[in-house]
């Protein structure tokens, strides 16, 4: 059998080879063999070459540099190879002895090569990357940058040049994690990368600038660090990437304004806001006209940049960004579907529907325009593409479109987005999930068509199994998913769900780790008790009147407004209820004292929502009066009439407009009964306005006085009838009308 | 009256803010000799975007449909949007005339400083409102009978709880229990 002569070649390769010269031949055979040849790669690798090239590349010495030079050059081409051919060489083992290459004593001609054939390796995020952080690796690698080094040979500057701008991609690789971003700030990498930024040569720039906006990607102490650091001529790094924003070469625009854009986030430029704004927003847009590889990354840039901005999106909306991006999608679904290629061009879709989720976000008139570019239909096939990241991102895309009303009800339904969305319900991947369970939160509300279809699949049972998923996130969105879902619902959609989830899992939910999941599931009670007395009652039996009113009081406990809130309209839902609901409140002391602390809380919701509470307890109701009456009296015994009459000076309007519905009752039942002595022995049966006039009174006087004030003050049409002591059997307590009264002289006393 | 199409925000924030506001309104609205009654449901209140939605129902308006609802949203007056509609074919005159029909309007198309406020602090809120399309079927271009082509101006009085509109759209606030509910886009 004679040997091809790939087999030779690698034969010959064996280190019990005498000559090195041969060795040189073959691998110079190899190489012109191998380059931009697929299958020659493959036959290369299966032949065993990487070990041997490994063997010539771990001698010790440094007589055999250009030997060493050849293995590691073919190592590169290997490199440039698909993902496979990248992990046939970490896997056996080749990335040590690479670094090792790069010792600076060596031949700087092998450290550029090896250096080459590491940036090539690491371009796939499935190399690993720990050797490098082991050892003196880093620190020899950071020393690389270093252009002006005493210790670099004379004649070999542009070597040296090109290994610096080798070594700052390769640390913008392998700077994913926090931990690897302050590793390589640690060894002293960023005043070197500073110098490269500053020195002058486009490539070197470039590559500069890749580095640092690695580190400081979602890094706000190292986003700080750089942004107050000085480059040579005492200037800051921001104004000086921004004058490389406007080079004439694409791939620099979009280095400068990748780092910027990550430095705006981290909110270390706020000086610079308005040249973001601007100059690098329009730039990025631009972009999205080019092709390649700033084609596909400006995207994603761009939505980086603009999400949660209101302005920002508003701003790219005017620059025409999404009819650009509309046909870049589009576009490619047709070429899909004449050419039958799919896969090719995936990210530059993935990241084309991230920027239109990141644009339609937060402004209506953006999501209109969305659906306006007639590109809904490609974003819901997206839904279903067999690239995980494509998926999500059109997901993303449903889920920023379906914050609207308007859009549930039309074009949403209208592009069947149902089924791909229940579909993504069981996706394996979790940033599929968590943006799923977030649109879900919006089709299930009260306005949206797909509530009635997508219960009857059944969405509950998926949500029982989602709550015990295991990711914070996805338990957050189902709760919130849960508590839209009920909210205005019909009382046999509410029994039809809990039945179904349980209110043993709400208890949990209530309990829950995450304040954030306490908050949904609090405001989950608060949609069920809301509306009907039935449903009220639903929860007491569900969870329990001592569980339910015991967890109420812890929450109201808490200083975290939202939960404080959400707890205290709980408490005013079931004030609407039965006796028997308002008298399980009127039982719990330590309930009454934290609604009693809550009318003096910062926040005027929270006052808002306390007073609430009390009005709805004091609810006037001819079958009960005596019931009424006694919980007006309990709330005055503990200063409830007290505080309302403080607060009826208030800042804030909606705070004193139920301050005056509020006190509406406590006079009402004072006219009623009297002065109180105290046993709550009414005095004055006929309500006609007779009863003595005490101290209270006096102060109702001045309140009167106070309130005609401020009604002859606004500019409302004047309230009508009412007067202001009856009321009568069953009529309309509208809260907004102001009580009128004499109009007696008398000091104002100001509480 | 054209037809114009504008669309409220949802903003996550806003939605528990808002949730105690009066809600639901009933009243007549009146057309040359006919009334009908119509029941006003407001969805959603998006400070930010001074807009607002919900759906008008109304009963008897045409035999084919004896119940309608549409869905409409607002335009609040205010830092965004000026009394000027300057759209809809509504002339700067038509504005005056209509506007001037509200007893609260202080007579001025032209300042807007006095409005800054007015949803959050103000005792009285003007709005333009348009209807879009019916509920449930969106896809029904027209009725006989009916048309939800044009827009009202609407004066809505805080103090009282009353909503008044061009054409003697006469609404005011419907006595309910006060039990509050709260929903919020994700």
């Amino acid at each position: 059998m004679t040997l091809t002569p790939h087999e030779v070649a690698v034969s010959q390769l064996a280190t019990d080879q005498a000559v090195p010269l041969d060795r040189i031949k073959s691998l110079r055979f190899i190489k012109n063999n191998i380059i931009g040849n697929k299958t020659k790669k493959d036959l290369y690798i299966q032949l065993g070459i990487v070990s041997r090239l490994q063997d010539i590349i771990s001698v010790k010495d440094d007589k055999d540099s250009q030997l060493k030079i050849q293995a590691v050059i073919v190592l590169g081409s290997f490199a440039f190879g698909n993902e496979s051919n990248i992990l046939a060489l970490t896997n056996s083992g080749v990335v040590e002895p690479l670094l090792n290459c790069l010792n600076p004593s060596g031949d700087p001609k092998l450290i550029e090569a090896a250096a080459r054939t590491l940036n090539a390796i690491y371009a796939s995020p499935k190399a690993s990357r720990h050797q490098l952080f082991m050892g003196n690796h880093l620190h020899v690698l950071v020393q690389l940058l270093d252009t002006f080094s005493s210790k670099h040979r004379p004649g070999q500057e542009i070597v040296q040049v090109h290994t610096a701008e080798l070594v700052a991609s390769i640390l913008a690789r392998c700077c994913e994690t926090l931990e690897q971003q302050m590793q390589i700030a640690d060894s002293g990498a960023i005043p070197l990368l500073m110098r490269l930024l500053a020195s002058g040569i486009s490539k070197s720039q470039e590559a500069a600038l890749g580095a640092l906006a690695a580190l400081v990607k979602d890094n706000p102490e190292l986003a700080q660090v750089i942004a107050q650091m000085r480059l040579e001529k005492g200037e800051r790094p921001a104004p000086f990437i921004l004058r490389l924003v406007r080079d004439k070469s694409p791939t620099m625009r979009l280095a400068a304004a990748t780092c910027l854009t990550y430095l705006n986030r981290a909110g270390v430029i706020p000086e610079h806001d308005g040249d973001i704004m601007l100059i690098v927003l329009p730039i990025l847009v631009k972009m999205l006209q080019l092709t390649g590889a700033v084609q596909e990354a400006a995207p994603q840039v761009l939505a980086h940049l603009i999400w949660e901005s209101e302005n920002m999106q508003k701003a790219v909306c005017d620059m025409e960004a999404i009819p650009k991006l509309a046909s870049i999608i589009s576009q490619m679904d047709e070429e899909d579907n004449v050419y039958g290629i799919v896969g090719q061009k995936d990210k530059l879709k993935e990241n084309s529907l991230l920027a239109l989720a990141a644009i339609s976000q937060l402004k209506e008139d953006c999501r209109k325009q969305v659906i306006e570019a007639k590109v809904l239909s490609h974003i819901v096939s997206a839904m279903s593409h067999p690239a995980v990241g494509v998926r999500a991102a059109a997901c993303q895309c449903t889920r920023s479109l379906s914050r609207s009303v308007k859009n549930l009800r039309t074009s949403l339904v209208d592009a069947g987005i149902e089924n791909p969305l229940f579909q993504l319900l069981s996706d394996e991947d979790l940033g599929v999930l968590r943006s799923a369970t977030a649109t879900l939160c919006n089709i299930v509300l009260d306005v949206s068509p797909m509530k009635k279809t997508i219960m009857e699949r059944g969405i509950v049972t998926k949500f029982v199994r989602m709550i015990s998923y295991g990711d914070n996130v996805v338990r957050l969105n189902t709760v919130w998913a849960i508590k839209n879902l009920v909210f205005e619902a019909e009382s046999e959609v509410k029994e039809n769900v809990m039945r179904q989830f349980g209110y043993n899992n709400l208890v949990l939910l209530l309990n829950d780790s995450e304040p954030a999941v306490q908050e949904q599931a609090l405001n989950l009670v608060r949609n069920l008790a809301h509306k009907r007395e039935h449903d009220i009652e639903q929860v007491f039996k569900g969870l329990g009147n001592g569980q339910l009113l015991s967890i109420i009081e812890e929450k109201l406990s808490w200083d975290d407004p939202r939960l404080l809130e959400h707890a205290l309209y709980v408490l005013v839902n079931i004030a609407t209820g039965s006796e028997y609901h308002k008298q399980s409140i009127l039982k719990r002391q330590g309930i009454l004292r934290s609604v009693l602390r809550s009318m003096n809380h910062e926040s005027a919701a929270i006052r808002v929502a306390s007073i609430w509470v009390i009005i709805n307890l004091t609810w006037p109701d001819d079958k009960v009066p005596h019931s009424v009456h006694e919980c007006v009296t309990l709330l005055r015994n503990m200063g409830v009439e007290d505080r309302l009459l403080a607060l009826n000076a208030d800042h804030d309007l909606d705070v004193r407009d139920r301050v005056k519905t509020a006190l509406h009752h406590f006079l009402m039942d004072q006219q009623q009964y009297g002065h109180n002595n105290g046993n709550g022995v009414p005095s004055d049966q006929t309500g006609s306005g007779n009863g003595r006039h005490g101290h209270s009174s006096s102060r109702y006087h001045d309140l009167q006085q106070q309130q005609q004030q401020q009604q002859d003050n606004s500019t409302s049409s004047s309230s009508s009838s009412g007067d202001a002591f009856g009321g009568g059997a069953g009529s309309s307590m509208d809260t907004t009308h102001i009580v009128t009264g004499g109009s007696g002289a008398g000091g104002h006393d100001r509480r | 009256m054209p037809v114009f199409a504008r669309i409220a925000t949802a903003d996550p924030v806003e939605a528990t803010a808002i949730s105690t506001l009066d809600h639901l309104f009933e009243g007549k609205q009146k057309s040359g000799t006919n009334s009908y009654d119509v029941v006003v449901d407001i969805k959603h209140v998006s400070l930010n975007d001074s807009t607002l939605c919900g759906y008008l129902h109304i009963k008897g308006l045409t035999r084919e449909y004896p119940e309608l609802t549409t869905f409409f949203d607002a335009e609040i007056i205010g830092p965004q949007y000026s009394f000027l509609t300057r759209k809809w074919d509504a002339t700067d005159i038509t504005d005056e005339e209509h506007w001037a029909l509200f007893q609260q309007f202080q007579g001025d198309l032209y300042n807007m400083e006095a409005h800054q406020e007015d949803l959050r602090d103000g005792d009285v809120v003007f709005m333009r409102w348009k209807e879009h399309f019916l509920v449930p079927d969106h896809r029904v271009e027209g009725i006989t009978g009916a048309s939800f082509a044009g827009f009202y101006y609407i004066c809505y009085n805080k103090r009282t709880g009353d909503i008044n509109g061009f054409q003697q759209l006469t609404l005011s606030h419907v006595e309910e229990r006060k039990s509050f509910g709260s929903y919020e886009f994700r």
